[in-house]
């Protein structure tokens, strides 16, 4: 999993604006999501280790009865609809 | 017979011709300040605001507004030509002054700090705008906000401040000695007439200066003012909606975006009272 090479990044406060320079849409992202996308920024990782890390991440930011399956739920929508608006692209 | 003009507005120049006897009064009094010569120079916008034909000048008549040959709008009655034209210069600028990134936004200045205060139609933008500029503020404009792409420096566009309905009886209360153009009634926006702007506000026209807050203002009838910080996702995401050209503009405009934000304070701003929101905004100049 990798960013599309279109999309252009800037942290602003609260999270992360992205551009992307095919389509014109610019996203605005707080966390947990906006935490996603800088780390694909940084390098780009297998779903299963993204979800891994995301886990961890989440653990020490959510809620204690926020349960893995919610986590997993929410994280799965999110790199669905990253991949539909051309943010996320998953190699084969 | 036409009347022409030629009008320099901050970073652009108008020229006007006109065969209406109103739209030359109102620009001779509401532009009395500005630098009006009737010679061809090099000019961006050639307007011509002109009455129809023959038969419809006197039926129920009829303006059209032509940049160059190019009539972008429906004609208007005659009684709305002053308003036409100011409405039409807008579009002209919203439509290719792709050099600034524009808001649609009251914008004014103290201290050499500008404050941007985008806003939907009917917040009450125009209104405020017109009682802080007649009270030691500069104007800049109550419609556009440029930001140029090349220095990030806000630039004015001072022209008539536009006002509508019960604004245009608040304002003539509020400024001694106010002087308005003609108004004209039953618009697209209701009644409207237009606000001389300060004379200061037009000597410094070619003078920007750097934006210093956002805030996107609303008029709520008797709320206490209120400001109240906003975060950055939300003032991107609501100047998005309020720019004119940042779907035009791609890469440049979004990055121009994020670059004042790292600089300036978001706010949304609820008042009803004038006095309170001079304090208020006053003191963020401060």
């Amino acid at each position: 999993m990798r960013l599309s090479c279109s999309i252009k990044i800037r942290h602003i406060k609260g999270g992360i604006a992205a551009f992307n320079a095919f389509n014109g849409n610019t996203h605005l992202l707080s966390p947990p999501y906006s935490w996603v996308i800088e780390q694909l920024n940084i390098k780009p990782r297998s779903n299963e280790s993204l979800f891994h890390e995301y886990i961890q991440f989440q653990s020490s930011f959510q809620k204690n009865d926020t349960t893995t399956d919610k986590i997993a739920t929410q994280f799965h929508l999110f790199i669905t609809e990253a991949k539909k608006s051309g943010i996320l692209i998953e190699d084969k | 017979m036409f009347d022409q003009f030629t009008l320099p507005i901050g970073p652009f120049s108008f020229s006007i011709k006109t065969d209406n006897s109103a739209v030359a009064d109102n620009l001779l009094s509401l532009y009395s300040d500005y630098n009006l010569s009737n010679d061809c120079s090099f000019v961006d916008f050639p307007i011509t605001i002109t009455t129809r034909s023959l038969i419809r000048r006197f039926i129920k008549p009829q303006v059209d507004f032509f940049l160059d040959e190019f009539a972008p709008f429906k004609p208007l009655p005659k009684d709305q030509s002053f308003a036409m034209l100011e409405w039409g210069m807008n579009w002209c600028i919203t439509t290719r002054a792709h050099q600034f990134l524009i808001f649609h936004a009251g914008t004014i200045e103290k201290n050499g700090k500008v404050i941007v205060m985008p806003a939907e139609q009917g917040s009450g933008k125009s209104t405020l705008t017109a009682a802080m500029v007649y009270s030691g503020w500069r104007l800049f404009s109550d419609e556009l906000a440029l930001i140029s792409l090349e220095d990030e420096l806000v630039y004015p566009c001072t022209r008539p401040i536009n006002l509508k309905n019960d604004s245009i009886e608040i304002i003539n209360n509020f400024v001694e000695n106010a002087v308005f153009s003609t108004i004209a009634k039953d618009t697209h926006k209701g009644t409207v007439s237009l606000l001389k702007p300060p004379t200061d506000s037009v000597k410094r026209i070619h003078e920007p200066a750097s934006l210093h807050s956002i805030v996107f203002p609303k008029y709520i009838p008797k709320v206490d003012a209120k400001l109240t910080p906003i975060n950055q996702i939300q003032a991107f995401e609501q100047l998005i909606e309020h720019s004119f050209n940042y779907h035009i503009l791609g890469e440049e405009g979004f990055h121009l975006i994020a670059n004042i934000l790292k600089t300036v304070n978001c706010y949304q701003f609820e008042y009803s009272d004038f006095e309170e929101a001079k304090k208020i905004l006053g003191n963020l100049v401060e």
